[in-house]
Order: C-alpha cells, then sequence, then structure tokens
C-alpha cells in the first residue's frame, strides 16, 4: 500500500514509510497530548513538497493555528498567503438551538469545495469530538463514516485527531472506520512527564508496535524510535582526541574514534566529570559543537561547566525536552540509554560532534561495563597502593589498539595528568604510595653505591698486600737463587781441580 | 418597524429540507413572528460559498443575524414553541 511521509523521520520508520496514502487516518489522544502539533507537521511536511493543504478546525480560530505554524518554524501564514493552504472554520457555535431533524452534509459540502479551491491532497480535521460538539446527533457515526468514505473516493490522505475519554462503548466505531490509528499518550512517573505514540492499526501493512517516547519542541515534534533502530550505520574511522595525550597514547595514539559511544564509569570524586568536560572542551577547540546532557543533574548548567581555565563552556541543554525520554529511562533504571544512543545516530540528530562521554556511576549496575558503550574508561577510586587516588584503565575500546596498562590519574590545576604507575619487584604501585616506593629505592641505591666505595677500598688493600708480599718473596728467591748458584760454581770449580791432581798422577806411574 | 431578515439554509431537495421549509412557512402564519421578520430560503447546492461564509456545519439551519446576538437554530423546526423561544419571541418559560 502506499504511504505518505509524515514529515518526522522517526515516525516514517515506526509506520514503514509514513501515514497510508489517500486514507484516513485517526490520531486519538487526550488534551495536551500533541495532536494538533503532529497534525501541523504533517501539514506543513505537505506543503513544503508543494502540494496544498485542507485543515478543518474545531478547536482553535484559523489565525490561531497559523500562529502555531508559524511559531513552530512552519511558515503558516506564507502558505496561506501563497493559497496553499485552506483554513474551513469548523468551531461550534455554541449558541445553537437544535430543534427537530437534521444532516450534516454541509460538512462534506463545505471540505470539498476547499479541497477543490487549492487542489489539496492532504485534510486535517481537528478535532473530531469538537466538530459534533453541542449538535447532539442521533448517528454522528454515520456521518463519520460517510465522511471516511468519501475521503476514500476522492484519493485525500486525512487526518482526523479525537479526544479519548468518550465512556461510550460507541467510542470504538471510528477505530474500525479508520486506516490508522496513532495513540498519543502522557504518562507521569516520578515527576516526570513522558510523551508516548503508539500505532493502535494500520492496515495491509506492519508497523512498530511498541509505546514509543517523544517530546514537543520548538520546531514540533521530535520521535526518535529506539526500537525501531537497525543497527546498519557506517563505522567511523576518523578520530578524536580526549585532550589528554597520554590516554590517547592508550586508545592507539590518536584518540577514540568519532562517533562512538564513550563510557567513563567510576565512583563519586574520581574525576568522571572532569574527564568528560576535558574530551569536550576538546572538541570545541577543534571546532566542533558539543551538547552537555546532564543526566543527574537538576536544572542549569554549572555543573557542565568545565572546571578549569581556557575553556570555552560548552552549550548546557540538561533540561532540554528532547532528553525527557532520556531522563525517564534513566529515572526507571532501564538502562537503555546506550540504545537511545544508536537511535540518535540514526536519526542524525548530534551526529556531527561524534563524542558524547557519557557518566556513569560504579555503584549501581546501570552501566554494565562492555556491554553498551564502545570504550568504556573505567576509573576505580581505590588503587592498589591503598592510596585513594584515583587510576584509570581501558577496559574495552572497539576498533583501536589499546593500551591495557593500568595508569595513574591525577587531578591538577592545568586539567587531567597521567602517569605511569610504579612497577617493579612483582607489584604495581601509585600515588603516595609509589613515592614511598621510589624514595625507598633511592635509599638502597646510596647504601649500595657506599658499600661499593668499601669493596673497592678493600681489593685495592688486597692488591697492595698481594704485591708487597710478592716483591719480599722475589727477593727471598732470588737470594736463594743465587746461593745455590755459588754453591753450584764452587763445587764444579773443586771438581775441575781433583780431576787435574788424577791425571798427573797417572802420568806419572807410566 | 423595519422587519428584519432570518434566513432558512437547506441543502439540496432532501424529505427533512422540504419538512423545514413546510414548518417555517406555518411559522410565517404566526402574527408575534410574522410582525418581526421576514423569511428567506437558501439551497446552499446553488450558493456553495454561502455553506463557508455562515460556517454552516448542519443543514437544516434557520439564522438570524440581526438584532443581535446571532441565533441559530439547526434542524427541521418542528417544534414551533420552541423556535420562537430559541428567537427571543416566546420567554424561556413559555418553552
Amino acid at each position: 500500500m502506499s504511504k505518505v511521509t509524515s514529515g518526522l523521520k522517526g515516525l516514517d520508520t515506526i509506520l514503514n514509510g509514513g501515514y497510508p496514502a489517500a486514507s484516513p487516518t485517526l490520531l486519538k489522544g487526550a488534551s495536551g497530548t500533541g495532536k494538533t502539533v503532529f497534525s501541523l507537521g504533517f501539514v506543513h511536511a505537505r506543503l513544503c513538497r508543494g502540494e496544498a493543504a485542507v485543515i478543518a478546525t474545531c478547536d482553535e480560530a484559523p489565525r490561531r493555528l497559523v500562529g502555531y505554524m508559524d511559531s513552530f518554524g512552519m511558515s503558516g501564514s506564507e502558505h496561506l498567503d501563497a493559497g496553499r493552504l485552506v483554513i474551513c472554520d469548523f468551531r461550534p457555535d455554541l449558541s445553537q438551538t437544535v430543534v427537530g431533524e437534521y444532516d450534516l452534509s454541509p460538512i462534506l459540502l463545505r471540505i470539498a469545495g476547499a479541497i477543490e479551491q487549492c487542489g489539496a491532497g492532504v485534510l486535517v480535521i481537528d478535532s473530531m469530538q469538537n466538530l459534533l460538539l453541542g449538535l447532539d446527533p442521533e448517528h454522528p457515526r454515520h456521518e463519520l463514516l460517510e465522511l471516511f468514505d468519501w475521503v476514500r473516493d476522492q484519493g485525500v490522505t486525512t487526518l482526523v485527531t479525537m479526544s479519548e475519554g468518550d465512556a461510550e462503548g460507541g467510542a470504538l466505531f471510528e477505530e474500525y472506520a479508520a486506516d490508522c490509528i496513532i495513540h498519543l499518550t502522557q504518562h507521569l512517573e516520578h515527576n516526570l512527564m513522558t510523551r508516548y505514540l503508539r500505532v493502535l492499526k494500520l492496515r495491509g501493512s506492519s508497523h512498530g508496535s511498541n509505546n514509543y517516547p517523544f517530546s514537543l519542541t520548538g520546531s514540533g515534534v521530535s520521535l526518535l524510535p529506539i526500537t525501531s533502530t537497525r543497527l546498519d550505520y557506517q563505522a567511523s574511522i576518523r578520530r578524536v582526541s580526549t585532550g589528554v595525550a597520554r590516554i590517547d597514547e592508550m586508545l592507539g595514539g590518536e584518540g577514540y574514534l568519532q562517533g562512538v559511544s564513550l563510557m567513563v564509569s567510576g565512583r563519586a570524586g574520581s574525576g568522571k566529570t572532569i574527564l568528560a568536560t576535558t574530551m569536550m572542551n576538546q572538541v570545541l577547540e577543534q571546532g566542533g559543537q558539543g551538547v552537555v546532557h546532564l543526566v543527574r543533574g537538576v536544572a542549569g548548567g554549572a555543573d557542565a561547566q568545565p572546571a578549569f581555565g581556557g575553556a570555552r563552556p560548552a552549550t548546557p541543554s540538561g533540561v532540554g525536552a528532547a532528553n525527557d525520554p532520556l531522563r525517564t529511562r534513566h529515572r526507571n533504571g532501564a538502562g537503555g540509554a546506550f540504545d537511545l544512543h544508536h537511535g540518535a545516530d540514526r536519526a542524525g540528530v548530534s551526529p556531527g560532534a561524534g563524542p558524547r562521554p557519557r557518566l556513569g556511576a560504579d555503584g549501581h549496575g546501570l552501566f554494565a561495563p562492555g556491554k553498551d558503550a564502545d570504550d568504556p574508561l573505567h576509573l576505580p577510586h581505590q588503587g592498589p597502593g591503598g592510596d585513594p587516588g584515583a587510576e584509570r584503565v581501558v577496559v574495552k575500546a572497539r576498533g583501536s589498539r589499546t593500551s591495557c596498562q593500568v595508569k595513574e590519574f591525577t587531578i591538577t590545576d592545568s586539567g587531567i595528568r597521567i602517569e605511569d604507575p610504579y612497577i617493579g619487584e612483582g607489584a604495581l604501585v601509585v600515588g603516595s604510595a609509589k613515592y614511598a616506593r621510589i624514595e625507598q629505592e633511592r635509599e638502597e641505591a646510596e647504601r649500595k653505591r657506599y658499600e661499593l666505595t668499601e669493596v673497592e677500598q678493600a681489593l685495592a688493600a688486597l692488591e697492595a698486600e698481594y704485591q708487597s708480599r710478592r716483591e719480599s718473596s722475589d727477593a727471598k728467591f732470588e737470594a736463594r737463587r743465587r746461593a745455590l748458584e755459588r754453591r753450584m760454581d764452587e763445587l764444579r770449580r773443586q771438581a775441575d781441580q781433583t780431576g787435574s791432581v788424577r791425571d798427573g798422577m797417572r802420568d806419572w806411574r807410566s | 418597524m423595519v422587519r428584519q431578515v432570518v434566513r432558512l439554509y437547506v441543502l439540496g431537495d432532501t424529505p427533512i429540507a422540504r419538512r423545514a421549509i413546510e414548518n417555517l412557512r406555518t411559522l410565517c402564519a404566526q402574527p408575534e413572528f410574522n410582525a418581526l421578520y421576514e423569511t428567506e430560503v437558501i439551497d446552499l447546492l446553488e450558493h456553495p460559498t454561502l455553506a463557508e461564509e455562515e460556517r454552516i456545519i448542519a443543514t437544516p439551519v434557520l439564522i438570524r443575524k440581526l438584532p443581535e446576538p446571532m441565533r441559530r437554530i439547526i434542524g427541521d423546526l418542528s417544534n414551533q414553541e420552541r423556535v420562537l423561544v430559541g428567537l427571543d419571541i416566546l420567554g424561556r418559560d413559555a418553552g
């Protein structure tokens, strides 16, 4: 079946294309749920595509309706002057008396006339129950059915708003007659109001069936269907610096990937906000835009301002209407804040700047690390050194070369500083314990150096003693050798003398 | 005294429209009505823009513009007393 875009990307996703073309769609909801804004948004979307539209108003004066469009930035008076928008005034006259039988065919006559006049393909009736107010018709449903049949015949895409709260059983009648029924509600929990949209029925087409939160903003309806999100967006390969060089290093050198969901977890006081504002500041300095979502703040943006110098203030929109569903989900403990993030990526609400650091307390299990976020950075409060200093660990970073080391994390006047912890002798210490360990090591070295000189001196003494001993024994050896040589010479001479005597005696005998 | 004009708007020649015209005629025969008002019957099929101008939602409808305040009486005018009350000719207690 053919669809007509509703002008809201989120609603088109839920309705699988938009409102059914050439068919009546019923927008039901109590007063204040946003029926009129929805229908004005639809009219605006059609007018922007060069079509013409007819609004049959039964609640508001035509002039006021155009004023609403203008204030939502839908340029109502411009379209009205150009003749593309025709507003029929169907406000009931409460001074009227009813005497006897009547029929409601002038309604059709007037709508048909207006549609013919501007060649409209779109009709909005706001709201149906006021159209029949004060008439108390015997068979009002019959007229409604006639109207629905007529728009189908004419091929006019029609949006009819209707208040609920009609206790009669007959209230269901229009639900059978319409081809698409959208139910708008508002829900108050913990003093926070959230608007919800649900599609009750869409003939001949599939549609999202959940309760989708939406909000009314300065430009109309804002609707991000979380559960209709398809994870088919392109992963980014652009890197964004965190503003802390050492953290960038830990994340592979250039920071985190643009567009990721970033979770910073840690106990109270461990520096989550400062880290987040540092990142935000970095983005602002690079010329990007940032929005600080104050999930835990009450109101105002003081908490969101970067805590140290040289920072341009972020734009806090902590209490902005767009965050209502998020805040409510948060309060309810639904833990789906990250889903909304993916949704935001899809809907293209704030994909430009990329970084969306999110703060989560360690104490409650709302943010299970590694489950939802792409890059959880963990800030445990109690370091292994027993010092209440902070340290940080990158638990996981999708698609990044990540350091798995624990680093020391300190907050100084000039921002965040990351230092290496003391590693040695099988232990890893940070904080004051680290300095104690460093001091201890220095003393140890001093002692060793002292001992070294002692040993050196001993060695020198030993060598000197050895030298002197060798000298004296050399002298002794020499003296002894000489004595022996002398004795040898003497004995040799004496032996020669004895020989010559014996020769002389032999000569004499012979 | 100048008689004011009350107009009866109908849409096409339907049984209800015919009944309303008939009832209006009977009304005109009444002296207290006839003294104050002239009547005129308009078929919206012949003057379709009038439906928009007069902001007509149901037919038949009897519209008295003057004297102020404007009065609208929707229906086939089958109860004459209520019509006269509606046009302030009869007091509320008479109805």
